[in-house]
């Protein structure tokens, strides 16, 4: 009872972040489409603005993989999936996130925290005069995307593993 | 163990996770890591991050979210539905006249935005239901969607391409260019193809009956027919029309498109807090699995590298008779072969970076191949069992549409489209013609 | 002698069609070849090229951590870890292709940038030059200052910081956008490398004007980047191997881009209706002063900077004198 209750709490907390985060995109469309009349019409431009354009898109890639595995849209071959018993499906949800997504995630946060220690010891900033300082926060959304995304591996585990325990 | 070895097993791996069920994204990350770690070790894999970050961060890839949430806003506002029915009614009583107004709403739905799904599902959604019910042939009906959804995949501007860009490193511009004739040669064919059916066949797609057809007024119909056709138009003049006319550069006009549906939407009297919310969560979601893939694919191409797998498809290639003749045969074969059972992303990240410094070093025109390239990828959307549009459109179709009918509807499709194939490697003016003429190459 | 054999794997900024940095006399690939030929199969390094194995701009944590032994590039990608990387490449209104090399040899260069470098743990060895480079492609004419006012340029870098203080609109693109971008007149100007560079971008067919010289680069180094680790594992007479070659390709590159240049001009000008120009005098004028202007930004905040920025145009003064007498007599009277 208490990791099914688990299960659904992050599994809450995940589509919450995947709703908020999903307005990045609108600030994205008016980002960019802002930079382009600005420089048409006036002439205006700025680099730090332009940069922060695929400082967004890495925001909502890693927001956006996080959600998709929220709401359970990742691609897969059904050739032989839809043919599986309910027994067989439900023993492969609980061995993905078990053996794939949560070793996966936990192993890139280990690698994508130090990629982030490394940019913030030196306070790396753009190379381009007039760019966007504080590198490591854009670097930062990486071991940020993998918890989030390690979170959702355990709930969808939980989940899992309260089924399986129902039918027995 | 020699490491290309471990590079083998690491693709057979790969396959046998995917057939499985494994999705996709999990099913690269898990062959990529077993094999990279067992053969490298985990200090290669500190080049990972460097790796996502530079996916993350790419100029190119910028164009996606933008383009498909045009896309997504263009299928909630029902524009479609109402460019289909009117078109429909425009074709009298010509027999196949339905099905090739679902032809030219994939044209021009495709040529605004490029997202397979959301063309094929719309198209699906708003024209099977009408189609069964005027008895067209289940296996016909299933087909013309599946094929007019794909459309969008080669008609400028697409995902497809603007991956290509970015994977070839060629610039978006001339690649949109050259896709347009092979592009609208498919849609031609697709159209000859009804027509044909319905000389030889007509029971298999009856016109509309008189008495529906009577509903409207010529009068009314053009009034419907400027009102539903000019939005699409619209929206290809703002991003088209941006990158010539000389305002965006090709990423960016994507936003100029995304504004565009927006003011659309908006005159339409149809923007609600429901529908912007809608549309962002959905772009999100087709950005963030897009995104994802690319991530994942960069773990397996590592170990892939690491693992010598590059020399691999050297040799693989040099064993291949023909000169760059066979090469390209070679890889055409390949691709299509993958595209029975693999995504054109995952096609796109991790297949093609392999063999293409082959093709560089043949000095083949890049341009030429990405789009051969990217009309191969597009027949495998249609290529059974699996592809996107046959997918999507089982997704949504009403439970007296048997699989097997898809598959038979689709066949006659994929074979104009590996006609079209052999006519661009045959004749690469074809594609080249236009980008020159613009003065782009 | 020491017999034993080196593995070692180098990445590379620029992507593997590129003349110059990827393939072709003094690049890379040119490097590890002869690296392998002169040390008899002893030190192998395997070339990635841009996107292989890491992206274009990602080489320099990859061998600071030592996941890498080296990387080819330029040292000023890395001026957001350490700004005065800037000036082991190209200094605006700096020195040509003979000054930073007295300077970078002689004149104490070197030794500065193993300073620059040592919080890294990596060291830069000059292995290749394009020679001055140009001011860029411009669809009008600059006969003023006023007329840099509204220009939309493609320029990266400290250039595009001075120009921006001219009122110029900088736009950043990737190589591969510049040419469509200048064509259909979303930027007015762009600046790339020289002339046989540019002409592969075709940029000719997309502005008139080629402005000459390139008070932002006057000439730029490759830099091969080293792990100082993996260096120190090195037997000594591998690392004279490396050292050497690295000379060969500093010499060797020039020498390639001295050829392919003055050819590539010659065409552009007579068979491309190409003009070229220079800049009016008060537009250098307002340049220079705007660049000391910025550069002064930098030597405040960092002690590092002033240094070597005291270094680099102390050793200009001495080298321009010299010139004046020498070099500027042969060009303009014999
Ligand atoms: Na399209
Ligand atoms: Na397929």
């Amino acid at each position: 009872m208490f990791l099914s209750s688990l299960s659904k709490r992050l599994d809450a907390f995940i589509e919450c972040i995947g709703h908020l985060s999903s307005w990045l995109i609108f600030m994205l469309v008016l980002l960019v489409a802002g930079n382009v009349l600005a420089r048409y019409f006036f002439s205006a431009s700025s680099v730090g603005m332009q940069e922060l354009e695929w400082h967004l898109l890495a925001a909502i890639a890693m927001f956006g993989s996080v959600y998709t595995l929220q709401q359970g849209e990742h691609v897969r071959v059904d050739l032989f999936y839809h043919r599986y018993s309910q027994r067989t499906k439900r023993w492969m949800d609980l061995v993905i996130p078990l053996f794939i997504i949560i070793p996966f995630s936990v192993f890139m946060i280990y690698l994508t925290s130090d990629f982030v220690f490394r940019s913030y010891d030196i306070m790396e900033v753009s190379p381009d005069p007039g760019g966007l300082p504080y590198r490591y926060l854009v670097k930062s959304l990486l071991p940020i995307g993998f918890v989030l995304i390690a979170i959702q591996g355990l709930a969808l585990f939980l989940k899992a593993l309260t089924n399986t325990k129902q039918e027995h | 163990m020699e490491p290309q070895f471990l590079a083998i097993l690491m693709v057979i791996t790969l396959f046998t996770l995917i057939l499985v069920g494994v999705p996709v994204a999990f099913s690269i990350v898990a062959a990529g890591l077993t094999f990279g770690l067992i053969g490298m070790g985990v200090d290669l894999f500190n080049l990972i991050p460097a790796r996502i970050f530079g996916v993350l961060t790419n100029y190119t890839l910028l164009a996606i979210p933008l383009f498909v949430f045009m896309g997504v806003m263009l299928e909630k506002s029902r524009l479609a539905e109402k460019m289909l029915d009117v078109l429909g009614h425009l074709a009298g009583r010509l027999p196949g006249g339905m099905a090739i107004a679902i032809i030219l709403v994939g044209v021009l739905m495709g040529a605004s935005t490029g997202i397979v799904g959301a063309t094929v599902v719309t198209l699906s959604m708003i024209a099977l239901p009408t189609l069964l019910r005027r008895n067209y042939s289940h296996s016909v009906a299933c087909g013309t969607i599946c094929a007019s959804g794909t459309l969008g995949q080669i008609l400028p501007p697409s995902l497809v391409l603007i991956l290509l860009a970015d994977i070839t490193g060629e610039a978006i511009g001339p690649l949109f260019a050259a896709a347009l004739v092979p592009g609208l040669i498919l849609a031609t064919l697709y159209v000859l193809y009804i027509l044909f059916i319905a000389w030889k066949n007509p029971e298999k797609v009856p016109a509309i009956e008189l008495e529906e057809r009577e509903q409207y007024s010529r009068k009314e119909l053009w009034i419907e027919f400027i009102k539903s056709v000019a939005p699409p138009f619209i929206l290809i003049f703002a991003v088209l029309g941006s990158i010539i006319g000389g305002v965006a550069a090709p990423t960016e006009a994507a936003s100029m498109g995304a504004l565009g549906a927006l003011v659309l939407v908006l005159l339409s009297k149809r923007l609600s807090l429901d529908v912007l919310r809608g549309t962002l969560r959905e772009t999100l979601k087709i950005t963030g699995m897009i995104m994802f893939v690319l991530i994942a694919a960069q773990i397996f191409g590592l170990s892939f590298r690491g693992l010598d797998g590059d020399y691999l498809i050297e040799d693989l290639f040099s064993m291949i008779p023909g000169g760059e003749w066979g090469a390209i045969l070679f890889m055409m074969l390949i691709l299509l072969v993958l595209g029975f059972f693999l995504e054109w992303i995952e096609i796109s990240y991790i297949v093609l970076p392999l063999m293409l410094p082959i093709f560089h070093a043949l000095g083949i025109d890049m341009v030429w191949l990405a789009i051969l390239v990217a009309l191969n990828l597009q027949t495998s959307f249609l290529t059974p069992p699996f592809g996107w549009s046959l997918f999507f459109l089982k997704g949504v179709a009403p439970p007296e549409i048997k699989t097997i009918d898809i598959y038979k509807g689709v066949v006659p499709f994929i074979g104009m489209q590996i006609g079209v194939i052999g006519l661009v490697m045959i004749f690469p003016e074809i594609a080249l013609w236009l980008p020159k003429a613009i003065g782009w190459s | 002698a020491d017999k034993q054999k080196f593995r070692w794997k180098m990445t590379n900024a620029y992507p593997a069609g590129a003349p110059f940095y990827s393939k072709g006399p003094g690049s890379a690939s040119y490097f590890c070849k002869r690296i392998d030929e002169l040390s008899g199969g002893r030190l192998k390094i395997k070339h990635y090229a841009a996107g292989e194995l890491i992206p274009a701009m990602e080489g320099f944590d990859a061998v600071s951590k030592g996941t890498i032994e080296m990387n080819w590039a330029n040292s000023y990608y890395w001026a957001g870890k350490t700004f005065a990387a800037q000036y082991f490449t190209a200094v605006p209104f700096g020195m040509n292709f003979q000054g930073t090399n007295a300077w970078l040899q002689e004149g104490g260069g070197k030794e500065l940038w193993d300073e620059v470098y040592k919080p890294f743990n990596v060291i830069g060895l000059a292995a290749g030059n394009t020679g001055v480079q140009m001011t860029g492609w411009f669809r009008k004419e600059i006969n003023s200052v006023a007329d840099l006012k509204g220009l939309r340029m493609r320029i990266p870098g400290l250039a595009g910081k001075v120009y921006e203080q001219l009122g110029v609109s900088v736009k950043l693109l990737p190589g591969g956008e510049i040419f469509s971008a200048l064509e259909r007149g979303v930027i007015d100007a762009a600046e790339f490398v020289g002339p046989y560079q540019d002409r592969r971008l075709g940029l000719q067919k997309a502005a008139k004007y080629y402005y000459t010289t390139g008070w932002s680069e006057p000439s730029n180094t490759t830099e091969c980047l080293i792990n100082k680790d993996a260096w120190n594992s090195l037997p000594k007479d591998l690392q004279a191997i490396v050292e050497t070659v690295a000379a060969e390709c500093n010499l060797m590159s020039h020498m390639w881009s001295e050829a392919n240049n003055s050819e590539a001009l010659d065409d552009l000008v007579k068979n491309h209706g190409v003009e070229v120009r220079t800049l009016p005098d008060s537009v250098v004028e307002k340049l220079k002063e705007i660049t000391f202007k910025t550069f002064e930004t930098y030597t405040e905040k960092d002690p590092l900077v002033k240094k070597v920025h005291e270094s680099y145009f102390a050793f200009k003064a001495k080298h321009d004198a010299w010139q004046e007498r020498s070099e500027k007599v042969l060009m303009t009277k014999l």
